[in-house]
This record gives structure tokens, sequence and C-alpha cells, in this order.
């Protein structure tokens, strides 16, 4: 062998050896960006998401500003109701059962756009134009509409319309619920992103694998009742969809600390202990 | 053939540069020996720790009329000082000159001065601390201290720092921005409460002209237990080295050499004894910046907690939980927490376990509340020298709440620095 020979199987190795180095370089300067900031980390655990089969559309990284709201349940509706023609209404519980005597036809394909007008006569809903329609609770036999509240919406049985359709697109009957004297209990502050809210159920173990997570919205939801007061807060509400299924699943993110928040209907002086 | 002859040596010398360079950058970078796990940061905490320009703000603002009437800006739909602050982001080209120093006609000229919204500090803080205000904008302004900010609402060049201490009046001059922002905030849904800025013994002081109106609050608070605490603070690389002692309503917990914990079940207070060497430093953007450090790592939920002082004597900084702008006064008048440096080998932290956290509906009307004139001949009256007061303040007395142990009442009160302790006004007129 002689030393030309030696040389070049020389180079061929260090060639070798510098791809290999070169490779592991790279892999480094990945790891390294991934652990700068918290946007590179976030993408990554949208990616790990990913990897665990479940499927998300596109986030909002925003962060807005709501507040802690309060409503009162009363007995608004029950005083009002005689105002309202061609129905039954009933007043059960705190709701305003409704049955119309003349079934009323609606847009076929978007109801709410002819509910929309109708929720303007106060003769056919009382305070109509304190509700906003909601994409995701209705479905096509049952329309939702979610009372107002400082530039976001309620989500909750206690601040509802839900209108019933027939199979003729006509509206048989509806329920309504109501929460007078909507106020802030203090200023506005920010709240966590989309983003954030749904990495943060997920790593709570909250998102299984092979789900989709059909919409995340941020809306105000009840965190306690105190006598006929209730304390709603805001909250972003993400629904998810095992793959081949149709039922969703709610869950509930605190939009201001980002814990989680689990069904809880007790009265805070009866049960305090539930509360923690 | 010459070229041939070298090519081959000279490739094999590049080839293992190359090698060596890259071997001693892999070896000599640390991340390569880093785990690639998570961080071990729970979303909770994340969500507590607040930035430093959250914690270390102006806490009232107030707005000097085109006629010179002034009046405190109290929040209600929004936060006052967060709205002014945030037209505060976009200053071009800041430069800085003392335009007078203890000239007391000079300091009142530039802070009444007509069409102006003044935020004011708790206390002294440092440039740095209103760097992170502006955006890092003033990053390579002189370190002054400062305690107030005065931004006119008709000159778009100018704005104002004030030390109160010696009554010096910085003029910092900035490229012509936009007032329209800053206008608009004067125009948001807030209520007013008339005010004027004048001496009190000595001490430039906001004083409310009329009666206050002030809205009493029932809050539910958060309550952490202790072994929360022992955890995230005693976390040292074997738990099992963490003694515990119990004496009557006092539980310590120690990992037997450097670090303590109290809880006092009673008050439900803590206190955090670090005796690890510390850099003891001693100006007032060292302090603050040490102090953020030991707060942040507490965990503690730091939700509306605003600095409130800093003592330079006992080195101690107080931080407040404050309600619709105004602070929460515990009894003995403490606040939500506080760090203290003893020297260089001891560091105490003491907090409160229990914390408001969710605003609740109270049905009981608003409270009244004398001007600060009134308050103040009153405790003369009942025999108190005022030249003793250095400091007022309208505040909120922290009280349990008689239904329930997770709430608690927030009732509006007047409370003023006597004898170097918060006092309210209702104790000091009741001891006689």
């Amino acid at each position: 062998m002689n030393f030309r020979r030696i040389e070049i199987i020389f180079l061929v190795t260090f060639i070798a050896m510098d791809i290999f180095l070169f490779g592991m370089f790279k892999k480094n300067m990945d790891m390294q960006a991934d652990n700068v900031g918290q946007g590179g980390s976030d993408s990554v655990i949208i990616k790990e998401m990913r990897n665990d089969q479940i499927k998300v559309g596109s986030l909002s990284k925003k962060n807005e500003t709501a507040y802690y709201i309060s409503g009162e349940q009363g007995d608004v509706l029950r005083n009002q109701m005689g105002q309202l023609i061609n129905q039954t209404p009933q007043f059960v519980g705190h709701e305003l059962e409704s049955e119309l005597k003349q079934p009323i036809s609606v847009n076929k394909d978007n109801p709410q756009k002819s509910i929309n007008t109708l929720l303007e006569d106060s003769t056919f809903v009382l305070f109509g134009n304190q509700y906003v329609y909601s994409k995701n609770l209705s479905t096509s036999r049952n329309i939702v509409y979610n009372q107002k509240a400082l530039g976001s919406s309620i989500y909750s049985s206690e601040a509802q319309i839900r209108f019933t359709l027939n199979s003729n697109h006509q509206i048989v009957s509806y329920t309504q619920s109501y929460l007078q004297n909507i106020k802030s209990l203090r200023e506005s502050s920010r709240t966590i992103s989309e983003t954030r809210a749904l990495i943060w159920l997920y790593q709570y173990n909250e998102i299984p694998n092979n789900t989709t997570v059909a919409w995340a919205s941020l809306g105000y939801t009840k965190l306690l009742s105190i006598d006929g007061d209730r304390v709603f807060i805001p909250t972003w509400i993400i629904a998810i969809r095992p793959q081949n299924s149709t039922q969703i699943q709610l869950k509930r993110i605190n939009a201001f600390t980002g814990g989680i928040i689990k069904e809880t209907d007790e009265n805070l002086k009866n049960n305090p202990s539930s509360m923690n | 053939m010459r070229f041939s002859k070298y090519l081959i040596p000279l490739a094999l010398t590049i080839a293992v540069v190359i090698s060596l360079t890259l071997s001693v950058v892999l070896w000599t970078n640390p991340a390569n020996y880093r785990t690639n796990k998570q961080t071990a940061q729970s979303p909770q905490t994340q969500q507590m720790i607040k930035p430093r320009q959250y914690v270390y703000t102006p806490v009232q603002a107030i707005h000097t009329n085109a006629d010179g009437s002034q009046q405190i800006m109290v929040n209600k739909l929004v936060n006052t000082v967060t709205e002014v602050k945030k037209t505060m982001r976009n200053y071009q080209k800041p430069k800085i000159k003392t335009l007078s120093k203890n000239s007391k006609v000079d300091y009142f000229r530039i802070a009444n001065q007509t069409d102006s919204i003044m935020l004011n500090y708790s206390d002294t803080v440092s440039m740095r601390a209103v760097n992170y205000i502006v955006k890092n904008r003033f990053r390579k302004l002189p370190n002054y201290k400062i305690n107030r900010i005065i931004l006119p609402t008709n000159n778009s060049t100018k704005l104002y720092l004030l030390y109160d201490k010696n009554f010096t009046v910085y003029e910092v001059d900035v490229k012509k921005h936009s007032l329209k922002s800053l206008n608009k905030v004067l125009k948001m849904d807030m209520r007013t409460q008339p005010a004027s800025f004048k001496l009190l013994n000595n001490i430039p002081t906001v004083y409310v002209t009329t009666a206050v109106q002030m809205q009493p609050y029932k809050y539910l608070i958060d309550r952490q237990s202790d072994d929360y605490y022992v955890s995230r603070l005693l976390n040292t690389q074997d738990s099992t080295n963490v003694s515990v002692k119990r004496r009557k309503n006092m539980t310590i917990y120690g990992d037997q050499s450097s670090l303590q914990l109290t809880f006092n079940s009673n008050n439900r207070m803590a206190e955090f004894s670090d005796f690890r060497p510390n850099k003891n430093r001693r100006n007032l953007t060292s302090a603050i910046n040490d102090s953020y450090k030991n707060v942040t790592k507490l965990g503690l939920p730091m939700d509306n907690v605003r600095f409130f002082s800093y003592d330079a004597k006992n080195r101690t900084i107080m931080y407040r939980t404050y309600v619709e702008g105004f602070p929460i006064f515990r009894a003995n008048g403490f606040g939500t927490v506080s760090t203290r440096t003893l020297n260089s080998s001891a560091q105490r932290t003491r907090f409160s376990l229990d914390n408001p956290e969710v605003p609740l509906p109270s049905n009981k009307g608003y409270v009244s509340l004398p001007s600060t004139e009134t308050m103040l001949k009153r405790l003369e009256r009942g025999g108190y020298d005022i030249k003793e007061i250095s400091k007022v303040r309208l505040g909120y007395t922290w009280k349990k709440d008689s239904t329930s142990p997770l709430l608690i009442d927030l009732n509006p009160e007047w409370y003023v620095y006597f004898n170097k302790q918060w006092r309210s006004y209702t104790s000091l007129m009741n001891q006689y």
C-alpha cells in the first residue's frame, strides 16, 4: 500500500465523519430553536398533537380582553310574557316554554336568517335583540341563540333560546331563558389565546388521540351561583369529536388562568368545599 | 502532475479541520447534553407569572383638564392606567434633560399643567421600570429615580418624569407622535373622582377634594395548600430531606441546611427564608430585579398584584393586590407578598396563602368616605399629630366573610402611614 492510497482512505473517512458531524450539528440547532421563545415551543406542541392524530385547524394567537360578569335569574320573562301573541307561553322553572299556534316557516338552508328578523319583534320573543345565533350549538332541527354580554355571548342553558323546527323547516316551539342585570364585576383583563387554550387542554391530557378539534370559541360560562346571582367567566369552549363519531364533547378552559373547568352546578354557599 | 499531487493532501487537511471544528462546537454546546424534555413548568404557573411591566406599573392616572381641575380616573370597564400605557409604546428618539431641581414651584407647574395625564407609581422606581412600559424605547436614558410620569394631551413631542424627593423634573423630548389614542382614553367608560395634587408634610400627595364613593366588594379566594409551596420551594434533589416541625398554629418545613418555610394556620400567612448566599445588592434597580425573581419563584397568583413600596432601610419590597385601582390592606397593614434582604446570606419572602380570585356581585351600595382634608382634620381632632403622617391612600380592608371560608369582604377605607406602619382611619379613630 503506498502513501497515496492511505491518503485517499483517510480522506474518504474524514469526509464521511464530516457529513455525520454536520448532521448532528444541524439537529442540535433545531433543538435549540425549539427551546427558544414561546412561539417556537407552541408550534412544537401543535406538531406533537398532530402526531397523536389530533386534527386541528388554524388557530388564532391573539389575546383578547374580557370581564368577570354577573347576571340574575329573575321573573322578567314571566312578568312580560303577556305581550307574546300567537303562542301559548308557559313559565316552568326559570324557563319560558312556548308553543306556536301557527308554525312559522324559515329559510331552508339558513334558518337563522329568518329568525334574526323575527327576533326584532317583541311580540314573538321577549328581548330577542339581546340574543345571537350560535352556529356551533345549533343542529338542523334545533336552532340555538345565546344571550349577548359585553361584546361576547354566554354559553349557558340559563341564557339561551332554543327553537325547535319540524321537518318542513317550520318553527313549532321554543324555550327561552334570560338573565337580567348583566354587568361587569371588574375592569377588563387579557385572556389567553386560542392556541394557548388548546395547548393547555392537550397538556392536561384532555384531548384523546384520534380526535378532531371541531371548533373553539371564546364565551362566558358559569363559574358559580350565589343565591340568585350567577357569576360567569370568560372561557375557551373547545369542542372535540372522536374520529368516526358525530358525538361532540365540550371542554372548558378558564380564559384568564388557563385552568380547566369541570362541570359544577352547586350553589357556593350550600357547598363551599366543591369550589376548590 | 503538479496540481493533483497537492490535491489529495489539501482536501485531507480541509476535511480534518472541518471535523475538528464541528467536534469542538458539538462538545462545547450545552444543548447536546440536555435531554429533550419539556421544561417542568405547569401551564398554571406560566399564566401566573406576570411580566415586569405588569407588576412595576403606575397604579393611578389623574387627568388635569383645560381649566386646571383634576380628577382621578377610576377603573370601571377598563383599567385606565393600562389603557394609557398602551398609548406609550411608540416614542422615537427620546432625549432627556433636567428641567429643574429642588424647586417646588417648577415641580408643581409641570405636574399640574393643564391638559395632561399624570401616571403615579405607588413608590419610587427607576428609569428601568419606566422603560418596560415604553417597550424598551428609554433603554439609553440614564437610570434616574422616578415617581410620576406626565403626559401632555396637547403636546406631541414632550413628556415629563418627576422625582418627588428633591422635586426634580426631567423633560423627555421625543419625535412627534399622534395623540389621538391618548385622547381617546379620556373618553372611555370610567368613573372620575375630583382631586388635587399638592404637598402634605412636604411630600407631594394626591388629595381627594370631595367625599369619595367607593364600591365594597366580595371576592372568591384562591386558597392554596401548604403542600403546593413546600413542593415548589423546598424542591431539592431528594425530598426525603425535608423536616417538619409543628408548634401550636405554626408548621415549619426545612431542608436542614439553607431553606425554611413557615406556615401560620391562624392568619394563613407563610414565610420563606432563604439562607443561601445572595447578591445583596442595594441600589433600587437591582433590589427590584432581585425581588421580582424571588416573587415569581413562589408561584403565587399575581393577578392584579402590583409593586407598592420599597423601604431602602430594611430593604423590604411590598406588593399589593389592587381592586378598581385601589390597594388591599390586610390585618396589620400587610399586602399580598413582600420580600426582604437582610444580608448577603438571608432573604425572606412573606406571602399570603389566600388571594382574591373572582369578584362576586355585591348587593351593598356604594360607601362614602370623607375627603382627604376632612379625614386629616378629624384625625387631628382625635389627637393625632398630622406631621407624623407621610402617606395617605384610599384602599380596601380585607375581612373574612361570615358565610363561607372561601369568601372575603373588601371594604373601602382610608389608610395613613403613621408611625412607620399602615393604619386604617377607623382603627386610629377607635383607639380613643
